[in-house]
């Protein structure tokens, strides 16, 4: 199994049920975007494909190999920035791998810094860095940028594009930036009301402009799916 | 600036040597720490002085060595695991409760009167700051970091070892830190009930020969013994917290 499979996979907590029936089927490599409302049950998905909820209900199929970047970047702070990455890497040669994706993410040069010494930026890119030394098959990504400034979020989404080449993992990205979204997934879904309301490919070429009229038409499109209307026309 | 910490200290011994040396207050019942330091040599020279720490550091040492890793290791367990909670945390609450110190005669009527003894009261009053800090840190530990170890596929024992353990260390040395004090205080109390030796048997000697320089001697000791024993703290802090950037104060 590379790709993704959910077949109505529910999970209440007491009564109040999150997720009713979420069937979802992502090919190997593809990038899938959800996007929701807060409280919509969209971290709740990622927790259970992480398999760190395990009270749900339905099944998923997913490759043993995942990884997963949370919002924070939940760096353990008495590690060094290469200890962390390298924690649990059961590879012939862990500190060579953990180097050489450090380097690919640009932090050669703070292998020795403590995580509570680095920008944020800085850290969630070890986070990534983490993430992707384990080669994962799948990768989940909990609104990995949402506690980023403007201009690092920027920077970090063209990393993240550029590791996804490297590595080509199957990804699931849960995120509440419309933009973001649809600069880089290949799909971009809703989730609402515990099942998936909305599903788009989205069919503009590399690289995308997000200031393409095609890319705009689009992005109304997403927040009217979100229940967003942008005033005009 | 690095002896500033010594500043508080200082100011106590050079009070002391200003009262006695003015003669404000009688040198019986308070002798100069001259004639103080007079008793140690004459202890030092007779080789009482030596077997007494000797005796006294070893039991602390030893006391504390079990203490503190009976201590770690309950609360280790009762943190990590909800059935060792139900086992050990309302156990060693209870345990808490009771005054260590109040365990002196029971544990010399079952222990006996030789070194065994005072080892376990000064492990049971070691252990419990150890216990109470450590079982502290790992409920106030990030549930998110523990999903994040999951995540990278560590099993349970790597878990403990790589992340719980290291979440309690800040809180482990402020345990450490009572915990020192305690063993201390613990040991004076052992050694005065049944010692042929220790600090505390000294103590008791002079208070019965009215020897108010070997039991000021032995109050100076204590003191310097405690001032290192949180220096040796501050030196773990600086090596076992370099990753932590806390409130350095203004």
């Amino acid at each position: 199994m590379t790709g993704l499979e959910l077949s109505s996979i529910g999970r209440a907590f007491g009564s109040n049920a999150v997720l009713e029936d979420v069937t979802l089927s992502v090919s190997e490599g593809e990038f899938v975007a959800i996007l929701g409302h807060s409280g919509c049950g969209k971290s709740t998905l990622l927790r259970i494909l992480a398999d760190l909820d395990t009270g749900h209900s339905g099944t998923f199929d997913a490759p043993k190999e995942k990884a997963v970047v949370f919002q924070s970047a939940s760096l353990f702070p008495w590690k060094r920035v290469l200890e962390n990455v390298m924690l649990g890497l059961r590879t012939d040669d862990p500190e060579a791998d953990a180097k050489r994706v450090l380097s690919e993410v640009g932090l050669e040069s703070n292998l020795r810094q403590w995580p509570e010494t680095l920008s944020g930026g800085e850290a969630q890119r070890v986070a990534l860095a983490r993430a992707l030394v384990r080669n994962p098959k799948l990768l989940l990504l909990d609104e990995p940028f949402g506690a980023l400034d403007a201009l690092n979020r920027l920077k970090m989404q063209d990393l993240l594009t550029q590791m996804r080449s490297i590595y080509r993992p199957t990804t699931l990205m849960v995120t509440h930036d419309v933009e973001e979204a649809i600069a880089l997934a290949d799909r971009v879904l809703v989730l609402s009301g515990g099942r998936f309301t909305y599903d788009r490919w989205v069919d503009l070429a590399a690289p995308r402009s997000r200031v393409a009229p095609q890319f705009q038409s689009l992005r109304a499109e997403v927040l009217e799916a979100l229940g967003v209307y942008l005033g005009g026309e | 600036m690095k002896f500033r910490r010594l500043t508080g200290p200082a100011i106590v011994v050079l009070t002391w040597w200003a009262i006695t040396g003015f003669g404000w207050v009688d040198s019986d019942s308070l002798p100069s720490p001259s004639a103080v330091i007079d008793a140690g040599i004459d202890l030092a020279r007779s080789g009482d002085l030596g077997r007494a720490m000797l005796a006294s550091l070893r039991r602390v040492l030893v006391g504390l060595f079990f203490g503190v890793v009976a201590g770690m290791l309950i609360a280790v367990v009762a943190g990590w695991s909800r059935i060792g909670e139900s086992l050990f945390d309302s156990t060693m609450q209870v345990i808490k409760a009771v005054p260590s110190i109040a365990l002196a005669p029971l544990l010399i009527v079952w222990l006996g009167i030789d070194e065994t003894p005072k080892v376990v009261l000064i492990a049971l009053s070691t252990s419990m700051p150890i216990y109470m800090n450590v079982y502290g840190a790992i409920r106030n530990l990030d549930s998110q970091l523990v999903d994040t170890g999951r995540t990278l596929s560590l099993r349970q024992h790597e878990i403990v070892r790589h992340i719980v353990v290291p979440s309690t260390v800040p809180s482990f040395l402020v345990g450490l830190r009572v915990s020192m004090a305690n063993a201390w205080i613990a040991l004076i109390f052992a050694e005065q009930i049944n010692a042929s030796t220790g600090l505390g048997k000294l103590m008791s000697d002079a208070r019965a020969w009215l020897r108010i320089d070997i039991m000021m001697l032995v109050l100076v000791i204590y003191a310097i013994l405690g001032l290192l024993s949180y220096s040796f703290v501050r030196f773990l802090e600086r090596r076992l917290l370099a990753w932590r950037r806390g409130f350095a104060g203004v």
